[in-house]
């Protein structure tokens, strides 16, 4: 035994370390597949087949691990594997806008310097009552990754019918006195106007993101503005924009890039705008409210004709609720969600046949909604809701057709999320997702 | 493979496992020891790997593959020195199996090293579910760890490293341990030549570049850098060639 020992001790230590180096993986890999590790489908309601071509998917990750599940009429799938390094670095561009106010007839000027604690240094202001504010739109598209933006800024014509205030400041020094009127009035002439909080809530909507919209590659852009703006609302098509460095120091009179108005807001002086999307097929969705109703008119962004005007009574949740656009094929649907209370409403809007309608009554749900989607007749939501007894996260979906609900489904997961146990990185659902089984497979 | 082959295989690897099991028993031991020492002073409830990294358990591994690679120069050199390099040389086969029974025996004391860092941490686990539950009884606290081990070795970039899940990391893991003992092989040479110039200079870049690959590993372990991958990969390369072109000419 032990001259076999010695004479194959270089391949019998190479089998042992390989056999410790596999137990490894093979300790740490079975209690994954374990069913205290897996998501778990629990609390079924109605019968899986109603899920009918609708697939239900998602991750649960911390970002090092995750596992992949898959839930359709035939049942829960899922995966679990290690995530792995990640080389590219995707291009990704964001929007940024801003809006500036021009002052139009004067009817009061304030001049005012308050000494700060340096001595020789003050807080210079001026505030400006004025009628007739006109409206200018600035937006941005920055790209990580490539040294490419683009600038448009734009006079809407639009002009504030009442008298509100704007203000310019600016803290300076190197003064041996108080400064003058006349020495404000010429530092603080390089300055932009502040708006009042009157003015500024007036604008509406996601600041950064929801006055743009893209199709086919094309920039769209709509003032999200209330009614209370004068003149009339246009959707602009972006043509040519310029670069950054070029506008830094532009002052807010000077417009540039290159629009053109390719749409008029329908009744645009009774709404509310509130931000523009894009459906699949390019239809331009302006999301807008009337006397408290949430309504979305419809924008053929090659004709610039309104093809429809749908109202989604009831979608409305409450000031401050998050609004989410799932855009598909011939429509989309549209969501409120109310972080307070985790509940959520959901509209579906079909274009078919050329004409725009809900496809079922507005549905509200007891989860937030991460995504959304019907298929002409049923309509599929998936979501999550937070920490259940500070333990664990659990995702919901929901199927209706257009009598009710009828079918729900909670998975969760049964390994312990709470960080005390797992430590201080915890799992957590995303990229949920609800696809049709045709573009699944 | 040739009999000359296998005979210097058996040479480099076989006939020193014995030393090479003492690295092996030092790594399975030494980490449960430093780990059990370091979850003394522990008064709340951490994750094991965060347990592990704040022991002396890393350091141990620092110790240990040091070592191996310290192991290896001299091996190399004593090989020189005692003239039986010479003997080696004139062997039938060619001087590069010299150079190739070398590599794979570093590699296989290499490998057995890191299986011997890993069942130190599979020794340690159960060290620290046993505290877990002495942990919960104190506390009186519910406790419940399901698939730990596989969260630990996922989420700790120096586990990621030893132990790895994905392609990738398989593939960055063997470079980074494929290149001790071809540096090993080719600075031992060098030094035995008294190349200091060239050698050194090639020596210290490649350990620069294998360190800065280390440290993305550590750093920033879920994205690659393919720049200092691509470098050390080239390096490893260059070493490889410079040592048989080294045995080839006996500059040694």
């Amino acid at each position: 035994m032990w001259n076999i020992l010695r004479k194959y001790r270089g391949i019998l230590s190479l089998s042992l370390a390989v056999i410790v180096v596999g137990a490894a993986y093979l300790l740490a890999w079975m209690p994954v597949l374990g069913k205290d590790f897996q998501i778990q489908l629990e609390n079924t309601v109605g019968n899986p087949s109603a899920m009918g071509d609708f697939v239900i998917t998602g991750t649960l990750t911390d970002g090092w691990e995750k596992t992949n599940f898959s839930l359709d009429s035939s049942g829960l799938s899922q995966k679990s594997q290690a995530i792995s390094p990640d080389i590219s670095e995707e291009s990704s561009s964001f929007f940024d806008a801003n809006t500036y106010f021009l002052p139009g007839k004067t009817v009061e000027e304030e001049f005012s310097a308050d000494s700060r604690e340096e001595q020789g240094w003050y807080e210079i202001t001026k505030k400006l009552w004025s009628r007739q504010i006109q409206l200018v739109w600035d937006i941005q598209r920055f790209s990580f990754y490539s040294p490419t933006d683009s600038c448009v800024r734009i006079n809407t014509g639009l002009t504030y019918p009442e008298t509100a205030c704007l203000t310019k400041s600016l803290v300076c020094g190197t003064y041996e006195s108080t400064p003058s009127e006349e020495i404000i009035r010429e530092n603080l002439s390089q300055q932009n106007y502040s708006p009042s909080k009157d003015l500024q809530d007036t604008i509406l909507g996601d600041p950064n993101a929801g006055c743009v919209a893209e199709v086919n590659g094309r920039i769209y852009f709509v003032p999200t503005v209330s009614e209370i703006w004068e003149g009339t609302r246009y959707i602009y098509r972006i043509d040519r924009g310029e670069s950054w460095a070029a506008t830094a120091f532009a002052g807010a009179e000077e417009s540039f890039g290159q629009v053109t108005p390719i749409a008029e807001v329908q009744n645009g002086n009774e709404l509310d705008i509130l931000g523009i999307y894009a459906t699949l097929d390019g239809t331009l969705v302006l999301r807008v409210m009337r006397q408290g109703t949430i309504l979305f008119q419809m924008y053929n962004p090659e004709t610039g004709e309104m093809t429809g005007e749908v109202s989604a009574p009831g979608l409305w949740l409450v000031e401050g609720a998050n609004f989410r656009f799932f855009p598909q094929e011939n429509g989309f649907c549209a969501s409120f969600t109310d972080y307070e209370t985790e509940v959520s409403t959901l509209a579906a809007l079909s274009g078919q046949n050329a004409s725009w309608h809900l496809v079922q009554d507005v549905r509200q749900v007891s989860f937030l909604l991460e995504y959304a989607m019907w298929d002409g007749e049923n309509l599929a939501a998936v979501g999550s809701k937070r920490q259940i007894l500070g333990t664990k996260d659990v995702i919901r979906g929901t199927i209706w057709n257009p009598d009710g609900p009828i079918y729900d489904a909670q998975l969760n997961t049964i390994a312990e999320q709470d960080h005390q146990n797992e430590g201080h990185t915890h799992r957590f659902p995303q990229n949920l997702r609800i696809e049709r089984r045709d573009s699944h497979d | 493979m040739s009999k000359p082959f296998i005979s210097l295989l058996q040479r480099e690897f076989s006939s020193r496992v014995w030393q090479l099991w003492g690295f092996f028993l030092a790594a399975a031991l030494f980490q449960p020891l430093v780990y059990w020492l370091a979850l003394k002073s522990v008064r709340e409830p951490l994750a094991f790997e965060d347990i592990y990294v704040q022991s002396a358990a890393p350091v141990v591994l620092v110790i240990l593959f040091a070592g191996l690679v310290g192991w290896m120069i001299w091996m190399s050199l004593r090989d020189v020195s005692n003239g039986s390099i010479c003997t080696l040389m004139t062997l039938p086969g060619g001087r590069g199996q010299l150079f190739w029974s070398k590599l794979l025996g570093y590699a296989g004391a290499v490998f057995l090293l890191l299986a011997g860092v890993i069942a130190g941490i599979l020794l340690c686990h159960p060290i620290y579910l046993s505290w877990r539950q002495e942990m919960a009884r104190i506390t009186s606290e519910e406790y419940s760890l399901t698939a730990g081990l596989w969260l630990s070795l996922t989420r700790l970039p120096l586990f990621r490293m030893l132990c790895p899940m994905t392609f990738p990391e398989i593939l960055m893991s063997l470079l980074l341990l494929g290149a001790l003992p071809v540096w090993a092989c080719y600075t031992s040479w060098r030094i035995a030549g008294h190349r200091w110039i060239r050698g050194g200079i090639l020596s210290l870049a490649a350990a620069f570049s294998w360190a800065l690959v280390f440290r993305d590993r550590l750093m920033e372990p879920m994205s690659l850098n393919l720049s200092n991958l691509t470098i050390l990969l080239i390096f490893t390369i260059l070493l490889t060639v410079d040592s048989l072109w080294l045995l080839r000419r006996g500059d040694l």
